[in-house]
């Protein structure tokens, strides 16, 4: 694409290395959802294979270049873990209706096909959506707001490695290190000890502090790094994970709002007390805290929308000018796709959507026209939030996204499992795609890539993602018997988090969703949201969503930062931190990469262990 | 000031702990709220309060923004005359040479900026502050785009982008004499 002397950025080697190293991702972490429940972003290992084979092998690759490969490998791979999150559910709700009253989610059988394809091209409608809403969100995001985007900090050290300082590539090497032994020793369990150290997570009750107070920590050495690179802004997270399980899970139980029989399990050290949760934990966090925190987690999204509104209107603007000024009278702007890009990639993925809502089988002319108009207005928010949370914490809470597109599909199409799915597949895949998107261009403005030049490439490979993990979810699941059954319990791919979707569809179609919960945590985000403290709803959300024992070490990483920072002052503080930072959210990635290739290799990972790392996963989709 | 502020603070804080143990109780069985709804709407009431007193009080800020003696203009004026001096010379130096200019510019100008985004915004408003904040990421995007080019010892392209940067800084310090002056105008008019 260029000649000799210009500055390689997007070339074929890096777009064929992209697309190939992203096709590769995309099976192995559609495989290890299926078998483990969570799956990882392939940034980091894509940017080291791309430093290896660009610079290495053909001796001629840039920072900006592999910055390409890594966008398009990482934008492929996280494709698939929103279909793997979300189309397994049907495919196993489907046999289970089967089996409870010989009726399935489609009456004919024959039917299916025509669903497969809806859910195809509502993937391809979610894969251009997701790139599309991040291209005017990444002005607000990453010129305005500046949020950390602790993973993409990463990886632009990654990219920067062999030109850097030696000593910040000897940080590097020293994060790189520490993190990927301590994982290796983590997930090894050579040190677990039944009761008090189980699955990464250390007990702190010192045997007396009671289970309500979530008295666990997680021992992930990325979530702390996580909270090392973001400091005081990530302060509002742990304060939102306080007011959870310091403030209100105890009044709870005081006021025996929930009556476990044992409050005192972690106290006592009983073994499994980690790795099961604890009957209190469960409690608390699954029918009151978290529901609330997905309410806040919305309502301050929107909040933010409406507060930041005459900066995002500014952005717009930004992008409408940005073609009309460039190379005249300006040299700023121009540096990213066209609003009319942006206007119409909405329309085809609208048009996409409303197309594969029709398909389904059940679903009339206007009920797809309700699916697509809905479903894009939610997945712009779900977006939104989605990318919010990755910014400030590097956690995407995508299963709560599931969560709620599916159960507002399901009401707004009379319970119609096969289309609530098509539209969950496709908010998953786009707010998948976004948060991604959205980490690689904070990588690429840390290493002056060119933005119009990611975004115009992500464009176009975008949808290959969709299409590969639905073909791979269709092929597992034809692997069972009588071509049926491929996943799910008692199988070698226990597929956990389709699973817990799965019964909450099902609790949907049995009107059981927690509608004060969402409602009130949504009025609570609001009133965050409306303070004058930058993503305050999102964070507090965020931290009630998420287990409590994340919130902890992600805590530790923000206190940690403000002691150096005081003590130190913060430009030698940051210029030492963000690559020992890096090295250590890129060492905890690249074992935990390896080791996850190595149990399926070895197929050692039983059931008990899947469910433990389903809950429990920081730094990835949860 | 600072007691209204901080008395503002206290009650939203409180208030949002009122509504949000009052959400947090699960309703009886066929109910769709709880008993204690009540807790929760006096919260958000509790809440408003705060919120509008936190938000009438002036915002006297300890932040570390404030700690910077430099103002964001002076900053941007600051910055000019290293880009004009590498803009200059960037043809004879070495690339790690443009890399330690560009370390300068980074750690002495634009992470300072970075912080100071918030003073940005509360003095000429947030839709124009926007105009202004974009416009600086993209001159410190370009700004990175040199040290990239530097690392990988490609002198062309660190030249070719030193350029485009100088040419944006200056036209970044155009927006912010237009903006900054026009918006405080007033308030020395009052004076």
């Amino acid at each position: 694409m260029k000649d000799a002397n210009q500055y390689r950025e997007l070339t074929v080697a890096a777009v064929t290395l992209g697309v190939l190293q992203g096709i590769i991702l995309n099976v192995a972490f559609v495989y290890a959802a299926l078998t483990l429940g969570f799956s990882i972003g392939g940034s980091t290992v894509a940017a080291i294979i791309g430093y290896g084979l660009l610079r290495g092998v053909l001796k001629k690759g840039t920072i900006v270049e592999n910055n390409i490969n890594q966008t398009i490998a990482s934008g492929i791979n996280t494709a698939g873990t929103g279909v793997v999150f979300t189309l397994p559910a049907l495919f196993m709700l489907d046999a289970k209706m089967r089996a409870d009253t010989g009726v399935g989610v489609l009456e004919e059988e024959g039917a299916w096909m025509q669903l497969l394809s809806g859910i195809t091209l509502g993937g391809i409608a979610g894969s251009i959506l997701g790139v599309v809403l991040i291209i005017p969100l990444r002005k607000q995001m990453i010129a305005l707001d500046r949020l950390q985007f602790p993973s993409g900090v990463a990886v632009a050290e990654i990219l920067k490695t062999g030109g850097a300082s030696l000593e910040k590539f000897r940080l590097l090497l020293i994060g790189v290190a520490v993190a990927g032994l301590w994982k290796l020793i983590l997930a090894t369990g050579i040190i677990d000890r039944p009761g008090i150290l189980m699955n990464e997570e250390l007990n702190i009750s010192f045997g007396i502090i009671p289970d309500y107070f979530a008295p666990v920590l997680y021992l992930s050495l990325m979530n702390v790094a996580a909270g090392l690179l973001s400091g005081k802004g990530g302060v509002p997270f742990f304060i939102g994970g306080v007011l959870a399980w310091w403030i209100v899970s105890p009044i709870a139980v005081q006021f025996e709002w929930v009556v476990p029989q044992d409050l005192y399990q972690l106290a006592s050290y009983q073994a499994g007390s980690i790795a099961d949760g604890t009957e209190t934990f469960s409690l608390l966090h699954g029918s009151m805290i978290r529901p609330l925190g997905i309410g806040t987690l919305v309502g301050g999204a929107l909040m933010g929308v409406l507060t930041a509104f005459p900066a995002i209107r500014s952005a717009f603007k930004s992008l409408a000018s940005a073609a009309k000024s460039n190379s005249v009278t300006s040299t700023i702007g121009g540096d990213e796709l066209s609003l009319n890009v942006v206007i119409g990639g909405t329309v085809l993925a609208v048009v996409l959507f409303f197309v594969a809502s029709y398909m389904t089988p059940g679903v009339s002319f206007v009920q797809a026209l309700i699916s697509a108009t809905v479903g894009t207005i939610w997945l712009g928010v779900a977006g939104l939030i989605v990318a919010q949370s990755t910014g400030m914490t590097d956690i995407s809470p995508m299963s709560g996204m599931a969560l709620i597109s599916v159960t507002l599909m399901m009401f707004l199409l009379n319970n119609n499992v096969a289309a609530a799915m098509v539209v969950g597949v496709a908010v998953c895949v786009a707010i998948g795609q976004g948060a991604d998107m959205m980490q690689d261009l904070k990588t690429g403005f840390l290493v002056g890539a060119r933005p119009i030049k990611q975004q115009m490439i992500q464009f176009c490979v975008t949808w290959i993602g969709a299409v590969v993990a639905i073909a791979v979810v269709y092929l597992i699941w034809s692997s069972g018997p009588n071509g049926a059954n491929g996943f799910g319990p008692n199988t070698a791919f226990p597929a956990p988090q389709a699973g817990a979707l799965m019964g909450i569809v099902d609790g949907v179609m049995n009107g059981n969703i927690p509608v004060d919960k969402y409602f009130l945590g949504g009025t609570i985000g609001v009133l965050l949201g409306g303070a004058p403290v930058g993503g305050l709803g999102v964070l507090v959300g965020l931290a009630m969503y998420l287990p409590f024992s994340i919130t902890l070490g992600y805590g530790a990483g923000c206190f940690i930062n403000m002691f150096l920072i005081r003590r130190y002052g913060e430009t030698r503080v940051m210029g030492n931190l963000v690559p020992l930072a890096a090295g250590l959210i890129v060492g905890e990635a690249l074992m935990g990469v390896g080791y996850t290739i190595y149990q399926i290799l070895t197929d050692s990972v039983g059931e008990e262990t899947t469910m433990l790392l389903l809950d429990w996963v920081g730094g990835v989709y949860v | 000031m600072f007691n209204q502020r901080w008395v503002g603070i206290i009650l939203y804080g409180l208030g949002i702990c009122i509504a949000t143990i009052g959400a947090s109780k699960l309703p009886e069985e066929g109910e769709t709220w709880s008993e204690i709804l009540y807790w929760f709407n006096d919260g958000v009431i509790l809440t408003l309060l705060g919120l509008w007193i936190w938000r009438q009080s002036d915002d006297e800020s300890t932040d570390d923004e404030t700690k910077e003696k430099r103002s964001p203009l002076d900053l941007i004026r600051d910055i000019q005359p290293i880009l004009e001096d590498l803009y200059r010379n960037v043809d004879d130096l070495e690339c790690y040479q443009i890399q330690e200019y560009v370390k300068i510019l980074q750690v002495q100008y634009l992470l300072k900026l970075e912080r100071q985004r918030g003073l940005i915004q509360d003095r000429i408003g947030l839709e124009k502050s926007a105009e202004l904040l974009i416009a600086i990421s993209y001159g410190e995007r370009v700004i990175n785009r040199i040290l990239s080019a530097a690392l990988d010892g490609h002198h062309d392209e660190a030249v070719e982008c030193t350029e485009e940067a100088h040419a944006a800084f200056k036209e970044v310090l155009e927006m912010f004499n237009a903006l900054w002056f026009q918006e405080v105008s007033p308030q020395v008019t009052k004076v």
